[in-house]
């Protein structure tokens, strides 16, 4: 009896990766006391908490859900993922905001942006497409296939349109693309294919003006002085001004007095680097820095191509949502509307993140190959 | 399968690779931004959210030698309104866009500012154009309405809830307790012109708007009346509505200054002056409306009174003057009465230069105590061809220095004039030029007042330069030095130059320095500042010869051409009369002297422009001003005496 005891609790705690799970709850009480100090309304501060308790039993259920068992519904996974993008535009469900539609809403309420939990069915599917290819996208009919995939779900993204969610699809594959075994030669030729599309994009003015101005002011502050340039400039004065060590928690002046715009949202991170300084980024750096490791050891983990291009795929989009939220409040990439993950106060980023944590533990806890 | 293991494992290394690079991105570049320019993104983030609002210090107030007031602060209740305020911040924003078809409309104005404007008896386009004011501070509150009455403001009070965003204020304005008394001394202040804005010391805390000296003692003094400003740090939010004060320094009022002025003297100065124009309307002489009168101390240089006409209302230019009244005031047909006429008025000095000729005289030896001269009222000496002729056709007959002076006898000035010509002629000197120099005349008396000109002693050099167009007219020539020696032709100085001369003369050739600064006071009325006696130009001249012109004007006043006007005058007064000519206008009555002749104290001038005589026009007023000075009897003398 013992014994089975010590083997069943062994495997219970093989079956959580442990680094992983300390490092999300460290960034979910780090983003929590962020928010708080952004934050003037406690409802603000209850809907995280809300959006924290709603991820954690998302967590739960992907955790559980036995990853292998999605490949026998890619078709009805596909067609989720398509659904999920063009959600936002079904006339009754979709509501407008600042000039994309990207939210739903039932009966006034506005429930989430669906684009989110769409990232995580679009790493599934893209990862079954990629898997098929056993290791080896060597040939340009491969390529096509995924180019084909990933363009058909940025092209629906589109629609909202949602150019972040759209950056997100693309360098997500991109990631999934190395473990997926794509050949050198072809992430050349995409990034000549991605950098001829950006032409098509600036020469054909397919994007909307607002979205013009705030990709390229990061290049040029003076662009859009009022709009993007006047948000990226006190995004810039107020990490700067925090200095080495910040100026305490609730007490920057650019948050408080209002001069950040999106500030417990998208641009969360300038409150952060305001308020807790050089050491406070520097420690949430540590904790991506856990947690990507993390990611990274669960995808070497995994004892089939499937899992790891999983656990590849949400590595790549926590990874990208880093670099751009941070990087466009340091001015060194364009601004987008991309949340900051486990920080940005937003329930649906919330739980799409902590139901990504679940994907990742439900790959590492059957990466002994037995039946789940 | 074991190889693609292997592959996979070089493949996750990337990703791994991949990841530090990233983040290791993000870190160098949050130490630039944070670590190595803190401290500039530190300085714009304190700029961000802090604004400065200046408060005005009340000007310092301006007393006379007795500590009499002449110009102190009064509250004036002003009408301000916010410019953050909602409704006012939102018409602003509007007017302030690129769109002007979003201009406020006179509907919406008369909406926001109808009532308001009802009370204060303006229009709500008036209020607007205040409120609108760019060339304020953003968060200043524009100031609507000014010097209203207490009723307005209870009614305004009464009302707070109808206009939320006005406010009642008491600001600091001038105040003038002496009326127009000493206008032109002292000076209006009014708002800082953007050239004087653009000259100021930066440190000198200007700003758009303020209030500053303009003329007069406000002007020269303004470094020492203007105070320090206040200023109030307010922390604004990203809307610039105002959250808190961060720090408040307090304003420091401007000094107050004690003037030489004696405002009683002053007093009878000015109503000599305007008594003596009537008294040349009286005469006939009905252009008269202007004149200058000046009194100094002659030991010290303290201007005891400076007065002008014609005068203006220095009241007239608290809150603004009117474009109406600054027409009137600067008009060509005014007679500008702006202008302080004892400082920037250059006149022929006429019979009252003829202390300088004698002096001259004496000095270089063409002429001696007792030295007599023939007056048969036309002098031929220059050549038949150029007869000139005594004030007295009739001649008065045998004269010397002394007598010469109390007739004010022309000829023997000319004749002097002529002699000090062939010194001239014979390479020996300008004499009479130099004279006039030693006492000041041509050159600035360096009066602490803005505007003085320096009038002109006339000699071959300037001659030669002033026509250097005409060269037939550039020698100097015998008339030249005649003419100039009984003050006329092209010599031109101010009633203070010449009071200045006088002043010389009785100091036993000592000119003072004039001023009218006596000294500057602390907050708590101790002099920190006065202004020590100087001596402006040590003439030189021996005392035989001063004691001659000393006598000589005795004589004016006891036997000569002032002898009815100080008949009943208790005091001995040394002075002359003077009537200069001056082209297509009637003559101009000069008076100079000083008093007591044998203990001198104070030198005047008067000139009453086309009065007519000076005997009979300029001589009763500064009979009656020294009467004040030395406590005579004031009395009004009239005389018919066409001496001059």
């Amino acid at each position: 009896m013992r014994a089975v005891d010590r083997s069943r609790s062994r495997r219970a705690l093989d079956a959580v990766n442990v680094p992983l799970v300390l490092t999300v709850v460290g960034l979910a009480i780090y983003g929590t006391i962020v928010v708080d100090s952004a934050t003037v309304a406690t409802s603000t501060m209850v809907r995280h908490i809300v959006g924290i308790g709603l991820g954690v039993v998302a967590m739960f259920v992907m955790w559980f859900m036995d990853y292998r068992r999605y490949g026998g519904w890619i078709g009805a996974l596909g067609t989720l993922c398509a659904l999920l993008m063009i959600m936002p535009r079904i006339p009754g469900l979709g509501v407008t905001q600042s000039g994309a539609q990207s939210w739903v809403a039932l009966f006034g309420y506005q429930i989430g942006q669906p684009s989110e939990p769409a990232k995580l069915v679009y790493i599934i599917v893209l990862a079954w497409v990629i898997a098929g290819f056993q290791g080896r996208v060597d040939a340009p009919g491969k390529v096509f296939k995924v180019l084909l995939f990933v363009g058909g779900a940025v092209g629906l993204i589109m629609l909202q349109p949602d150019l972040g969610t759209g950056l997100v699809f693309v360098a997500t594959a991109a990631v999934m693309l190395i473990p997926g075994g794509m050949k050198a030669k072809y992430f050349v030729v995409g990034a000549l294919v991605a950098a001829l599309a950006i032409g098509v994009v600036v020469k054909f003015e397919l994007l909307k003006d607002y979205q013009m101005k705030r990709l390229l002011v990061f290049v040029d502050h003076s662009l859009d002085p009022s709009g993007a340039g006047y948000n990226l400039e006190q995004s810039m004065i107020a990490i700067g001004s925090g200095g080495l060590t910040g100026k305490g928690l609730g007490a920057g002046t650019q948050s408080n007095l209002h001069f950040l715009p999106e500030r417990h949202t998208d641009f969360i991170f300038a409150v952060l680097g305001e308020e807790l300084g050089f050491t406070g980024g520097l420690l949430l750096l540590g904790l991506y820095l856990a947690l990507l490791m993390a990611a990274l050891a669960i995808a070497t983990s995994s004892r089939d191509l499937f899992g790891s291009l999983i656990a590849a795929g949400v590595l790549g989009m926590w990874l990208f949502q880093i670099l751009e939220n941070i990087g466009m409040t340091i001015g060194i990439m364009p601004i987008t509307g991309i949340p900051l993950p486990f920080i940005s106060y937003g329930s649906s980023s919330m739980v799409t993140n902590l139901a990504a944590v679940g994907l990742l533990l439900s790959v590492w806890s059957r990466r002994y190959g037995t039946s789940g | 399968m074991s190889d693609f293991r292997q592959d996979l494992r070089s493949r996750f290394g990337t990703l791994g690779v991949l990841i530090i690079i990233v983040l290791g991105a993000l870190l160098v570049r949050l130490w630039t931004l944070q670590v190595l320019n803190g401290e500039s993104y530190a300085a714009e983030a304190d700029n961000n959210r802090v604004r400065e609002i200046s408060i005005d210090a009340p000007r310092g107030c301006i007393y006379d030698r007795n500590g009499v007031a002449l110009v102190i602060n009064r509250s004036s209740l002003s009408v301000t309104v916010d410019p953050t305020a909602g409704d006012i911040a939102e018409l602003l924003a509007r007017s302030r866009n690129d769109k002007t078809s979003d201009d406020p409309t006179s509907r919406q104005l008369e909406e926001v500012f109808g009532e308001l404007a009802l009370i204060l008896g303006t229009t709500p386009e008036a209020i607007y154009t205040d409120v609108a004011d760019v060339t304020e501070e953003a968060l200043r509150p524009r100031t609507v309405a000014e010097n209203i009455d207490i009723e307005v403001a209870a009614k305004l009070l009464e009302r707070q809830t109808d206009f939320p965003w006005i406010d009642v204020e008491e600001v600091a304005v001038r105040e003038y307790p002496q009326g127009t008394l000493a206008a032109h001394l002292l000076g209006y202040t009014g708002t800082i012109s953007e050239a004087q804005y653009a000259n100021s010391d930066e440190y000198s805390g200007y700003e758009i708007g303020d209030t500053v000296g303009k003329s007069g003692v406000e002007l020269q003094y303004e470094g020492v009346l203007q105070g320090d400003k206040g200023w109030r740090r307010i922390e604004v939010n990203a809307a610039g509505e105002p959250q808190r004060v961060v720090s408040e320094e307090a304003e420091r009022a401007g000094n107050d200054v004690m003037l030489t002025i004696d405002i009683e003297i002053q007093r009878v100065a000015e109503e000599q002056l305007d008594l003596a124009i009537t008294e040349a309307h009286r005469q006939g002489y009905t252009d008269a409306v202007a004149g200058a009168a000046v009194v100094v101390d002659i030991k010290t240089g303290d201007v005891i009174a400076m007065a002008s006409r014609p005068t203006y209302d220095p009241s007239a230019f608290i809150g603004g003057i009117s474009t109406g009244e600054w027409a009137a005031l600067t008009d060509e047909d005014s007679e500008y009465p702006l202008n302080n006429r004892a400082i920037m008025a250059a006149y022929p000095p006429a019979s009252t230069f003829k202390v300088i000729t004698a002096l001259a005289g004496l000095e270089s030896g063409v002429t001696y105590d007792g030295d007599t001269f023939l007056c048969t009222g036309r002098w031929t000496e220059m050549g038949k061809q150029w007869p000139k002729w005594c004030w007295r056709h009739a001649g008065h007959g045998t004269e010397t220095v002394v007598s010469g002076m109390a007739d004010s006898c022309d000829v023997v000035f000319y004749e002097i004039g002529y002699a000090l010509y062939k010194e001239y002629y014979a390479g020996n000197g300008e004499f009479l030029q130099a004279q006039a120099r030693a006492f000041g005349l041509g050159s600035d008396t360096g009066v602490d007042l803005p505007g003085e000109v320096s009038g002109r002693v006339p000699d071959a050099d300037w001659k030669a330069a002033y026509n250097q167009n005409y060269p037939e007219y550039q020698q100097w020539l015998p008339g030249d030095t005649v003419n100039m020696a009984i003050g006329q032709g092209d010599m031109l100085a101010t009633p203070l130059q010449m009071a200045m001369v006088y002043a010389g003369i009785a100091n036993d050739g000592a000119v003072m320095r004039p001023h009218v600064l006596l000294s500057v006071l602390d907050s708590d009325g101790n002099a920190i500042r006065t202004t020590d006696p100087a001596v402006l130009a040590d003439t030189g001249v021996s005392d035989a010869s001063l004691a001659v012109v000393q006598r000589a004007l005795v004589a004016v006043t006891q036997s000569g051409t002032a002898k009815s006007v100080f008949q009943t005058f208790g005091v001995t007064v040394a002075g002359k009369t003077g009537t200069a000519e001056v082209k297509g206008k009637d003559d101009y009555a000069w008076f100079c002297g000083y008093a007591p002749a044998g203990d001198p104290q104070y030198a005047v001038a008067v000139i009453i422009e086309q009065g007519g005589h000076g005997g009979s026009v300029a001589g009763p007023a500064a009979r009656n001003i020294l009467a004040a000075l030395l406590g005579e009897e004031i009395t009004t003398v009239h005389t018919t005496d066409a001496s001059r």
